[in-house]
């Protein structure tokens, strides 16, 4: 049902490529959504110290930045406003934001606007589809 | 408690290239076929146990997983290749049903693809004797087929073997277990008349032990595989030794755990007197120093 009437979906988290299903043969475009650089996973239940967030976060930045020569990546950055939103989670958002901006060629999007950019790639035969699994 | 009837003296003292420490760097390929995902809650995204005992599907769980063969593995593969060193793959056959060409092209690279049951959830210690031979012949069967060449090794989901499990390896011609964790040391074992090579396995430098289940950040990997290495290298003046990594695609396949096995390699690879290998290998050695050759 959801997937019928839906643009996007953020429940894929098996690619570092935004993707076009098909549901009901109407495209709609997966756009990866991995739990990595979460606040929740990563400190809350992952016990790990405040800072990782950061870290995972540079790490999974250098990394995709490296490999974007040859296909564009999406990184993903979640924060839950009861969680990160208190100041000692709120400075590694922007620590985040500030090292991101340090480098060219880098897009901050919504959600929206990837699901648009590949539903337009898609339309022009430059992206190709695959069925949802039942 | 030891498996197997050790043979006295079948640790070698001496290692190929005189080398002092053997990097074992090691890919866990695995995939979970049944609801049981469920033993990926600690690290995957949460399902709950109620769904679960109702026999819902964990998708998000599924998706997860499915990150090893779209890009965690390709990655591991390409940073393997960057740095021109051989891996061994713990594949579960369902993997090299599921990816076939992915496989081949591991084995290609020149990586060693190594028995690890058909998938994480069909484990030794719940099968019957003949499903057990059959889950083996079932993954050699399929390994051959894709990859040209049959696997010689073995290790057991999770490392839980059955009472029975070396006694079919040794049957199936297979040449060494992974199931061992009591020494940093190869050794022989004598299991029915057939010898077994035994390869240590622990599970102290694996991105599930160090990572996910033990609340510590990604750069822990990093720091327990260094302090291992260092007192495995000065130990290794005596006798070589093995060093043990493992990652799993689905987890440290993913771009902020990647870069670890960068600096893993980067770090062995320093020293003199360092022999990375696959498992096979280390199985022919131990074999050959002993005198025996398969």
């Amino acid at each position: 049902m959801l997937f019928s009437v839906s643009l996007y979906s953020l429940h894929f988290k098996d690619d570092d490529v935004p993707q076009i299903v098909l549901t009901n043969g109407k495209p709609m475009v997966a756009v990866p959504n991995p739990h990595d650089v979460n606040d929740k996973t990563m400190y809350a239940r992952g016990l790990n110290p405040p800072q990782a967030f950061f870290d995972i976060f540079k790490k999974t930045l250098d990394m995709l930045y490296e490999e974007s020569m040859e296909s564009p990546k999406t990184a993903n950055l979640v924060v839950h406003p009861p969680l990160y939103g208190r100041p000692f989670g709120g400075w590694l958002v922007s620590k985040a934001i500030r090292y991101a901006k340090g480098f060219t060629e880098v897009w901050f999007a919504r959600r929206m606007d990837v699901a648009n950019w590949c539903l337009q790639l898609f339309r022009e035969g430059k992206l190709t589809s695959e069925a949802l699994p039942e | 408690m030891r498996l197997g009837k050790l043979l006295p003296g079948s640790t070698p003292t001496r290692a190929p290239h005189d080398a002092r420490i053997i990097v074992c760097l090691q890919i866990a390929v695995e995939h979970y076929v049944g609801p049981t995902i469920r033993a990926h809650v600690s690290i995957a995204p949460a399902f709950p146990e109620e769904a679960i005992s109702q026999g819902k599907i964990n998708y998000i769980g599924l998706s997860w997983q499915d990150y090893g063969g779209n890009a965690g593995l390709p990655r591991l593969m390409r940073i393997l290749d960057k740095y021109g060193v051989p891996a061994t793959g713990a594949v579960n056959g369902v993997m090299v049903e599921r990816y076939p060409d992915l496989i081949r092209e591991f084995a290609r690279a020149g990586h060693e693809v190594c028995g690890h049951s058909w998938a994480q959830d069909v484990r030794e210690f719940t099968l019957s004797e003949e499903e057990e031979r059959e889950n083996i012949r079932r993954c050699v069967e399929i390994i051959t087929r894709v990859t040209g060449e049959r696997p010689y090794g073995w290790v057991s989901p999770g490392g839980q073997l059955s009472e029975r499990t070396l006694v079919l390896l040794a049957a199936e011609g297979f040449t060494y277990s992974l199931d061992f964790k009591d020494d940093d040391v190869p050794y022989i074992v004598e299991v029915d008349g057939h010898r077994i090579v035994a390869i240590p396995n622990p599970y102290d430098i694996n991105d599930i032990q160090v990572y996910a289940r033990s609340g510590n950040p990604p750069e822990a990997y990093v720091s327990v595989f260094q302090r291992a290495f260092d007192i495995l290298y000065e130990e290794g003046a005596e006798q070589p030794k093995i060093i043990n990594s493992i990652m799993h695609p689905p987890l440290f396949g993913r771009p902020f755990g990647a870069w670890a096995l960068e600096e893993v390699i980067q770090y062995a690879k320093r020293f003199p007197k360092v022999w990375f290998a696959r498992r096979r290998e280390v199985a022919d050695w131990v074999l050959s120093s002993y005198g025996e050759t398969r």
